[in-house]
């Protein structure tokens, strides 16, 4: 039995059955991504020597972290009940794979080599790059979600 | 003239034609809008979060808007770039629904409010009064909440029929003059034809020239407004 043939009425689905839900949870997912995401490039910005500057960037990464995870919990949370609504038809997407997978590297480098680089004492380069990094793929996980509509 | 029409006449420019045709540069203008709201969104809040004095108290609030403001203001340009661009490619469907007529009637509302606290919060150079401070950010996080959720259900609004006149009879009914060969490389282009940035109806020099225009013209807003 492959994990296809698992039966699953989608059709029973809080989100496909409730006429608000859906748009409820799409607009908490974009409002979410935007807590989340943005409050890592505040930091960013800051890594790499703009925006404010009166602080370290470790000083703005404390004063945002568990603001910033509140709204990747609620984003991934949100995105996966999105995903329950037709589960095998995002999952068969190549965009949408490329998404999830991204969006794993992403939190995986948020939360180690990002986090650790913005607490230590490293040279400007290194905090540049990590910068770049973190803002190119946060940007690339939301362009990947938008193309998967139209792709 | 209704909106729609008023709508029509605007998305059939031959620039907006060109973004709404194109198979990639509507998408890519799609995502550069969302991702300004992602990134650009986190300057917002940490400054709301400042003035609600939930997050780094001891940097003085104005100190903070100082120093977040050319961002904001860079980030307004590029959103703004793109919303006219998306808005105005489908005019016609969107001057009528009433969720981007919503959302349009916030922006005015943030305008308005950006105005308003002007003196007393965005461009003191004096402590600012606490209470006032509060206040905006509760109303600038609604006002732009409000903003983002209308954005997303502009998708969700179906017009009405328009009511259905001359229907063909079957008598009135003829054979089709057209055939495949015609219908064929339209099924290529919207399905898996060649990618093309631009399709053929998109004038690359004036696009540019056009697109400069809408950005200029957010600029010059930008400086004026605050958020």
């Amino acid at each position: 039995m492959t994990a296809r043939s698992i039966v699953y009425d989608t059709s029973t689905n809080f989100l496909n059955v409730h006429e608000w839900a859906y748009g409820l949870t799409e607009v908490a997912h974009i409002l979410s991504l935007a807590v989340g995401v943005g409050l890592i490039a505040v930091v960013d910005l800051r890594l790499l020597g703009v925006g404010v500057q009166r602080v370290s960037a470790e000083r703005l990464w404390r004063a945002t972290a568990a603001i910033s995870l509140m709204g990747l919990v609620v984003a991934v949370t949100s995105g996966l009940m999105i995903f329950s609504t037709d589960p095998v038809r995002y999952f068969d997407h190549p965009t949408m794979r490329f998404k999830l997978l991204l969006v794993l590297v992403a939190l995986a480098f948020n939360y180690t080599l990002h986090s650790r680089v913005v607490r230590g004492n490293h040279p400007p380069i290194v905090g540049s790059s990590v910068a770049v990094l973190s803002l190119l793929m946060w940007v690339a996980v939301v362009f990947s979600g938008i193309f998967y509509a139209f792709t | 003239m209704s909106l729609a029409s008023l709508g029509q006449g605007v998305q059939d420019l031959q620039l907006f034609t060109a973004v709404r045709e194109s198979r990639l540069v509507y998408p890519i203008v799609l995502s550069t809008h969302l991702a300004c709201i992602a990134i650009f969104g986190g300057l917002i809040l940490i400054t709301n979060l400042r003035l609600l004095g939930w997050a780094l108290t001891d940097i003085p609030a104005t100190e903070m808007i100082r120093s977040l403001r050319p961002w904001k203001q860079l980030g307004f340009v590029v959103m703004a770039t793109c919303g006219v661009l998306l808005g105005a490619s489908k005019a016609s469907e969107y001057l009528p629904n009433p969720f981007f007529q919503l959302k349009m009637g916030l922006l005015v509302g943030l305008a308005l409010h950006g105005y308003y606290f002007r003196r007393t919060i965005y461009r003191t150079a004096l402590p600012i009064d606490s209470r006032k401070a509060r206040a905006a950010a509760v109303l600038s996080l609604i006002l732009w909440v409000g903003v983002v959720s209308m954005g997303r259900w502009i998708a969700y609004y179906d017009p009405p029929a328009p009511p259905q006149q001359n229907l063909p009879t079957a008598s009135s009914v003829t054979d089709p003059k057209t055939t495949c060969a015609t219908v064929a490389p339209i099924q290529v282009m919207s399905f898996g034809g060649p990618s093309r940035i631009m399709n053929n109806t998109a004038v690359p020099k004036e696009t540019w020239t056009r697109i400069a225009a809408i950005t200029a013209a957010a600029a010059r807003f930008s400086l004026s407004v605050d958020c």
